[in-house]
């Protein structure tokens, strides 16, 4: 089956601003790695997680699927389209397709504008409903999609006046209501209260049988993706480090950072001993990488081969990819 | 003897709009060298009991009614002198965010012997060399302590604070969500070092957390809270195997656990109640799916079900 979503070799370098003096006396530029040659893909109806530290490049790579940053280099293919390669028209008819939902809830929505208006918005952009009652008739739907019910109870409501949750619903409808087919989901419950994140995350995944929706899932919040997401993949200083089955890789981690992340991540029982990999030093600088392999300063496995040579992204086992010196032949 | 015992504590704010009752006749106890963790949902009055402790409650809140008493002595009824000199030296507190709370513009090490310098009667030098001992305990190399903030890493920020909190070799620190900002692996290193101190320095550990399963891993005893009242508490072990309060229940089964990666979490229908016109009777009654007419009027209160397991909940001990 094509995959929906196809990335190749994406890179994206942020140039480091300088001060004066240095502008005068070094001319070479410095720049930040903050995707630095990623390849993956993602297949319709797939909950694809992308997780890893802050800094680790996650929310720039879903900036970049969705072009809100242009990369430096590579393509990212929607349905065999480089949407790099899109002119301004075309994209605009493109983003109908692709959304984002902000991590959050309190920022992301404009508090001057009423629910009905911020749901409005993506419908008068891409002029969607020939006249104001079929505008309205869709964002009725919508409403009652995201489970804001009676929906008159909320159109003319401001964001103040709703909780949290309530609100990421309220940017989860004005993700969906150009029912586009590709959804973007940076951290959409880490700003909500534990006890409703379950039902937000509910709630995307009967949206995403209802309306045939493919996500990007980034987190760093390893113990939600491993029960959400269907594919996991491991970023590390701008690169992919490990990529497999959800399951088979909170089961069976092969590189060594992800078995370091996992053994992290508390686990809501007293009982638990961990033994887990002694944690060592801390993420590298995204401007100078380490050469090699970008983990080995913090690798307890590390050879000399590993300080030097890049590992390649391979396939070690069906759909299982892993970047390390370890499991090649 | 308990190192700190906090009784019937409650703690308003005089707004405009009402009396808020963010602590409303909460207690418990914290024994020497134990941890006590306090959990709950974002304006449940975690921190306000927190602050209430530490003495900061400022206009227009007020502590109404309760005790807190301290090493056997109440700490309400002191006066503002005798407070400070119980504040750091006996008592500490690492505030949430405080990692950002350095001033940029000073040394690291010169901002710990500020705080050291207040409360102790020593020379500059040798609260330097304090410092630097401090913060080679938390595990930064000593000559770092020259650094800026801006030197510092997210983690080594945290350290330095807990090196601050425990400038003064207090009996009890407080320590208000104090790996919320940072990265898992780095909140693993965090949580193992206030750990491995607790331990050796046989320090009493208020931890106030959103996050069960930090609380999980780090403490001994926990509470409950919801809407400014406690609802469940007990050693950790029963909390978790045995929870009886349907709010700790469900806040259980909120929390996804990666050992069991099948699991759906489950979340709990409805919002945490406004604390100005708190619901009558039991305050979790409106999200709670077991609630009676008597939930709705009367309000219950902690019973003990055995071995130290507290319950305020109609459905459980009657």
């Amino acid at each position: 089956m094509n995959p929906l979503i196809r990335v190749e070799g994406l890179k994206k370098l942020f140039p480091v601003r300088k001060g004066l003096l240095s502008m005068i006396f070094s001319r070479k530029t410095e720049y930040v790695h903050a995707v630095d040659g990623v390849n993956f893909s993602i297949s319709k109806g797939e909950i694809f997680g992308l997780a890893g530290e802050s800094g680790c490049g996650k929310t720039t790579t879903g900036r970049l699927l969705l072009r809100l940053v242009e990369p430096t280099e590579g393509s990212v293919y929607f349905e065999g389209e480089d949407i790099f390669s899109l002119s301004g028209r075309e994209l605009l008819k493109k983003r109908r397709e692709m959304q984002m939902i902000f991590q959050d809830p309190y920022k992301s929505l404009d508090p001057k504008k009423t629910v009905k208006d911020i749901i409005n918005e993506p419908l008068s952009i891409h002029k969607v409903g020939k006249n104001r009652r079929e505008k309205m008739e869709i964002i009725y739907e919508m409403l009652e999609a995201v489970k804001l019910t009676p929906p008159e109870d909320y159109l003319f409501k401001y964001p103040h006046e709703l909780s949290g949750g309530e609100r990421q619903r309220v940017a989860i409808a004005r993700a969906i209501v150009l029912k586009p087919r590709f959804i973007v989901a940076d951290e959409p419950v880490s700003m909500l209260d534990v006890s409703i994140r379950a039902s937000i995350l509910d709630l995307m995944v009967e949206l995403k049988d209802k309306f045939n929706l493919t996500y990007l899932y980034i987190t760093h919040d390893l113990s939600v993706a491993s029960y959400l997401c269907d594919k996991l993949a491991i970023m590390y200083l701008g690169k992919l480090v490990e990529l497999g089955d959800t399951l088979n890789l909170i089961k069976n981690p092969l590189h060594p950072y992800t078995k370091m992340l996992i053994s992290a991540v508390p686990v809501p029982d007293p009982t638990y001993k961990r033994e887990g990999i002694r944690i060592r030093g801390e993420v590298g600088n995204p401007i100078n990488p380490p050469p090699g392999c970008r983990f080995h300063p913090r690798c307890p496995f590390a050879t000399d081969k590993c300080r030097e040579i890049e590992p390649d992204f391979n396939e070690v086992k069906d759909g299982h990819f892993v970047a390390c010196h370890l499991f090649q032949t | 003897m308990s190192l700190l015992v906090v009784n019937n504590l409650k703690t308003y704010f005089y707004t405009l709009r009402g009396v808020v009752r963010a602590v409303d006749g909460i207690s418990f106890y914290i024994d020497e060298g134990r941890a006590f963790g306090l959990a709950g949902e974002s304006g449940c009055g975690k921190s306000t009991t927190a602050l209430s402790i530490m003495g900061l409650i400022k206009d227009p809140g007020k502590i109404v009614d309760g005790e807190i008493v301290f090493e056997g002595e109440d700490l309400l009824k002191k006066t503002k002198e005798e407070l400070n000199q119980i504040r750091w030296k006996r008592i500490s507190m690492i505030f949430q965010g405080a990692m950002n709370a350095f001033n940029p513009v000073h040394r690291v090490g010169d901002q710990i012997v500020e705080a050291i310098l207040y409360h102790e009667n020593i020379t500059r030098e040798e609260a330097w060399e304090k410092a630097e001992k401090l913060l080679g305990m938390v595990g930064i190399d000593p000559s770092r302590a020259k650094n800026y903030p801006h030197e510092f890493s997210g983690g080594m920020k945290q350290r330095a604070i807990i090196a601050m909190a425990l400038s003064c070799n207090p009996k009890l620190v407080i320590a208000d969500e104090p790996t919320t900002a940072l990265d898992v692996i780095v909140q693993k290193q965090v949580l193992d070092l206030m750990k491995e101190l607790q331990n050796k320095l046989k320090l009493s550990i208020m931890l106030i957390s959103h996050d069960l399963s930090v609380i999980a891993q780090m403490c001994d005893s926990i509470a409950i809270m919801y809407a400014g009242k406690i609802v469940e508490y007990a050693d950790a072990i029963s909390l978790f195997k045995e929870p009886q309060h349907p709010y700790s229940k469900g806040l259980i089964n909120s929390f996804p656990n990666i050992l069991n990666p099948g699991k759906k979490p489950e979340s709990i229908p409805g919002q945490p109640p406004s604390l100005i016109n708190p619901p009558s009777g039991c305050r979790f009654h409106p999200r709670c799916p077991f609630a009676t007419d008597k939930c709705r009027e009367v309000e219950p209160h902690l019973v003990n079900i055995g071995s130290k397991h507290y319950v305020a909940c109609h459905l459980i001990g009657g």
